[in-house]
């Protein structure tokens, strides 16, 4: 009977689950009017991600990387810093993924060709679509109301959801690099803090996490843009 | 430490506190008319009357920015107020809830008699200082009526700050806090060879281990005992939701696991004031109504220890 009153993982979480999911309503109820505005920005993003023109894949890079920015700036810095005190840590690294989601994006020799509806860019952009728009109804299947729901750009867990999805379609080889490390550890610390709290939402991330790895690791690694030309054949 | 029963209102109590205690303390105001009078045990450092039931804020008060929690947490205070409650028990370490804690005080008004217990916590002997300080701005209290060292972390040089505060008159009380049993060793010997008006330890009816020396020896020396986690972290009261509560809890009024959990703790001679935190008015009700009904002797504690022990 003992053996549960020893050392728990939750003996060093600061705050409820009640507090943690209340975070969501509170920026929703702060961004207020603007929340479709943010909803359709999110949107944007799966069109960008197919275009061919440089104009467009720069501004839905431009749009990512802001998504890092209010998220950090949102989530981390008004509203969950103070309930744990570890989130500010967290912001200067949400900043450098804005800056180099920039890099791949304004960089060409960073993104792959545009053969996008492979196995890899289709898992990308299925992972994309649901950062965007299933996400926020997970709360609604747990029976939390929608106004603490996650959207792309305000929360970091369906930010970096898009990112992971982003990434899938458009960096090089090279580039994944510069953008999964930072969102998988951010949503590897987010997933075990929600196993953490107890919430059933906590099997979402670690699906999407093996999703990511597993098809990295099953696809074939497709040349990248610069090597793109046909092999030289005597 | 023998029980200041609730036979004196709670105006005498305050009255008897404050003199005691140098007329330190608040202004009297609406809280003592309305709070019932409440079990009370003296502080031996100083004899003032103690209420055994106290109000912990780890987690439960850790709430942010947020409005409609910030006020339920207000209303946890009131709730406690109104039911004769007067230590709250804080710390740097818990995120928010010393903001939470400033915020309720300042919507009840100057008169709460609260008994303000806060920690200095810090690896970093120079910053203990104004770690107190932003502690004291966060609740706005002018100075706190009890500061521990937490968790033991760097006791040596905050024990030496908190003893000079004292005696500038900057804080009442003093004293350490663990939760470790591990560590009870080294808290005996902080025991032993330091002046300390308070300890604070985990104690509950499976966590009996302050039982063996820390208590004794608190008694011993005349320090008086704050005993936190008295459901561990709720762990005990889901462990025995839906199990029946026996029969003979009504010899001592227990009508629910919760207070069978906390007057087992707050009937140990050496338990100055059990300290239980929670988010809910009822709740706070509850564990209040454990400091103003009959408690266990101690056959019947050992009784209610191996009912638990065997469910
Ligand atoms: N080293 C240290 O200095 C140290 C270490 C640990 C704790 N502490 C102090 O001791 C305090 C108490 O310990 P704790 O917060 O860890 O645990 P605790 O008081 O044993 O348990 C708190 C939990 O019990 C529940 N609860 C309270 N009253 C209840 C009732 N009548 N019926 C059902 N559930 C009830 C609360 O949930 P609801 O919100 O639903 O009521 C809350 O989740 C802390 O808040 C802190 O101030 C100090």
């Amino acid at each position: 009977m003992d053996t549960w009153l020893s050392y728990h993982l939750s003996d060093f979480m600061l705050f409820s689950e009640r507090v943690y999911w209340r975070l969501f309503d509170q920026i929703n109820s702060l961004v207020g009017a603007f929340l479709p505005a943010v909803i359709a920005l999110g949107c944007l993003l799966l069109v960008g991600v197919w275009s061919r023109h440089r104009a467009v894949q720069i501004a839905t890079a431009l749009l990512l990387a802001a998504f890092w920015i209010s998220s950090a700036c949102l989530f981390l810095w008004l509203h969950y810093a103070p309930v744990n005190w570890a989130a500010r840590y967290a912001v200067p690294f949400f900043l450098l993924e804005a800056g180099l989601i920039l890099l791949v994006g304004i960089n060409p020799q960073l993104n792959r060709p545009l053969t996008r509806w492979d196995a890899r860019g289709s898992v990308g952009f299925v992972m994309l679509v649901y950062a965007v728009i299933a996400h926020p109804f997970t709360s609604l299947m747990f029976g939390r109301p929608l106004g603490s729901a996650e959207f792309v750009g305000l929360a970091p867990d369906a930010t970096a959801l898009a990112t992971l999805g982003y990434a899938l379609m458009v960096a090089s080889n090279k580039a994944l690099w510069l953008l999964l490390p930072i969102s998988v550890i951010a949503l590897a610390l987010s997933g075990l803090t929600l196993y953490t709290l107890g919430t059933p939402e906590a099997w979402v991330i670690p699906i999407a996490l093996l999703v990511t790895l597993a098809t990295l690791f099953s696809t074939k690694p497709l040349a990248d843009a610069t090597n793109t030309a046909p092999p030289a054949r005597p | 430490m023998t029980d200041i029963t609730p036979t004196l209102t709670r105006r005498h109590l305050l009255q008897q506190s404050l003199a005691l205690a140098g007329a330190s303390m608040l202004p009297l105001g609406g809280w003592a008319d309305v709070a019932p009078a409440v079990r009370s045990r003296a502080i031996p450092s100083s004899g003032e009357a103690m209420p055994i039931v106290g109000l912990g804020t780890w987690i439960t008060f850790n709430v942010g920015n947020d409005t409609t929690l910030l006020n339920e947490s207000a209303a946890v205070m009131a709730a406690f107020f109104e039911a004769g409650g007067r230590m709250i028990d804080s710390s740097p370490m818990y995120g928010s809830s010393q903001n939470t804690l400033g915020f309720g005080l300042n919507k009840l008004g100057e008169s709460t008699p609260v008994f303000s217990a806060d920690k200095v916590w810090t690896s970093n002997a120079n910053n203990g200082a104004s770690q107190i300080e932003t502690s004291e701005q966060r609740w706005g209290v002018p100075r706190f009526d009890l500061l521990q060292v937490h968790n033991l972390v760097n006791w040596e040089s905050h024990l030496r700050l908190l003893r000079r505060m004292k005696a500038a008159g900057e804080v009442r009380y003093i004293g350490i806090t663990t939760s470790e049993s591990r560590r009870h060793a080294e808290f005996e010997n902080v025991m032993h060879g330091q002046p300390l008006d308070f300890i604070q330890v985990s104690y509950n009816i499976l966590n009996r281990d302050s039982e063996n020396r820390i208590l004794p020896l608190a008694m011993d020396k005349g320090i008086a005992v704050i005993a936190n986690r008295p459901f561990q972290q709720r762990r005990l009261i889901h462990h025995l939701e839906g199990k029946p509560l026996p029969p003979w809890a009504q010899e001592f009024d227990a009508t629910s696991w919760s207070q069978f959990l906390l007057k087992y703790v707050i009937s140990h001679p050496a338990i100055t004031c059990a300290i239980p935190a929670t988010t809910r008015v009822d709740h706070v009700r509850e564990n209040m109504a454990c400091a103003a009904g009959p408690l266990p002797d101690a056959t019947q504690r050992e009784r209610m220890a191996a009912y638990v022990r065997d469910l």
